[in-house]
């Protein structure tokens, strides 16, 4: 087993800190809490993802974002239960899929579609299923088994 | 609020595949789940889940463009934070498994005490232990009160 116990928070570097609170606002992580600097100016902003999972803004992002080809963290998974609804809901909030999304299930067994945030990092966005791989591989391992190997070509 | 439950996984998209696995298997002990060939069916690993809880994976990409992950005030997802419930043990602990630390344990602005490490492409990771008293726990608790 690990050492550590879980996720704690994702830390993203911004460009436009008002346009980023905004967004993460809008899909419904409520800034609580700000730190200021020395000089009053935003240091951090705290969003709340769960009451132990936040997303972290840092103001003062120089350049132009790192694309997800390049060596790095190279997106975050959101869950929820309904895509459906999530769906409508982000559409009411003006924000719209990075693609529309597949009819039918990924390869994983999941649902998903994908969002980018003012930077231009991606989000999926997942609607887990009860039998899909990741669920079925966790429960292989802690049986004692080994990880899972699949092609999906 | 839109239905968001929590962070699900994190990606990274790394240089050397079996050098991050190394890290992040054999030395910060997180199991690997499965890994998924290539859709298209070229050769090659096309990614490989690790799990740190039952609902909260990292996914390792291989093949990733550049020797090193984008520095600390580059436009980019900046750092991940692992929480813990006892800082000197896991700070023990990557004393005997050889990984270094970069920043020593400290008492943060937040009220929280923190350490951080680098993965082997440069990722920072924070390593947290959440304490009662923390500005994160109060803030959770005002929105609780305003709630109610």
């Amino acid at each position: 087993m690990s050492i550590f116990k879980s996720l704690g928070h994702i830390a993203l570097r911004v460009n436009d800190l008002d346009a980023s609170v905004a967004f993460y606002n809008a899909i419904g992580f409520p800034e609580v809490l700000r730190l200021l600097n020395k000089r009053g100016d935003a240091w951090i902003v705290y969003h709340r993802v769960s009451d132990d999972v936040f997303i972290e803004l840092f103001p003062g992002g120089e350049g132009d974002p790192s694309p997800p080809e390049k060596t790095g963290l190279m997106h975050l998974c959101l869950t929820v239960e309904d895509i459906d609804a999530a769906e409508k809901k982000l559409g009411a909030a003006g924000i719209q899929l990075m693609r529309p999304r597949s009819p039918g299930r990924g390869v994983d067994g999941n649902r998903g579609m994908w969002i980018a945030d003012p930077d231009g990092n991606q989000i999926e966005i997942m609607e887990m299923a009860p039998d899909c791989i990741q669920y079925q591989a966790v429960r292989a391992v802690e049986a004692g088994g080994k990880p899972h190997v699949l092609s999906t070509s | 609020m839109h239905g968001f439950k929590s962070i699900a996984h994190v990606a990274l998209k790394v240089k050397d595949l079996d050098r991050s696995l190394d890290f992040y298997v054999n030395k910060l002990g997180f199991d690997e789940m499965m890994r998924l060939d290539k859709p298209d069916g070229s050769p090659g690993v096309w990614l490989v889940y690790l799990r740190i809880t039952d609902d909260q994976y990292l996914e390792l990409f291989p093949e990733g463009q550049g020797d090193r992950a984008p520095g600390r005030d580059a436009t980019a997802i900046n750092h991940m934070c692992l929480g813990v419930d006892d800082i000197d043990k896991v700070i023990a602990d990557l004393d005997k498994a050889g990984i270094p630390l970069t920043v020593q344990k400290k008492m943060g602005a937040d009220n929280n005490w923190q350490c951080w490490i680098d993965d082997p492409d440069g990722n920072r990771i924070e390593i947290m232990q959440l304490m009662p008293d923390s500005f994160q726990l109060e803030a959770i608790k005002r929105l609780k009160a305003k709630a109610a």
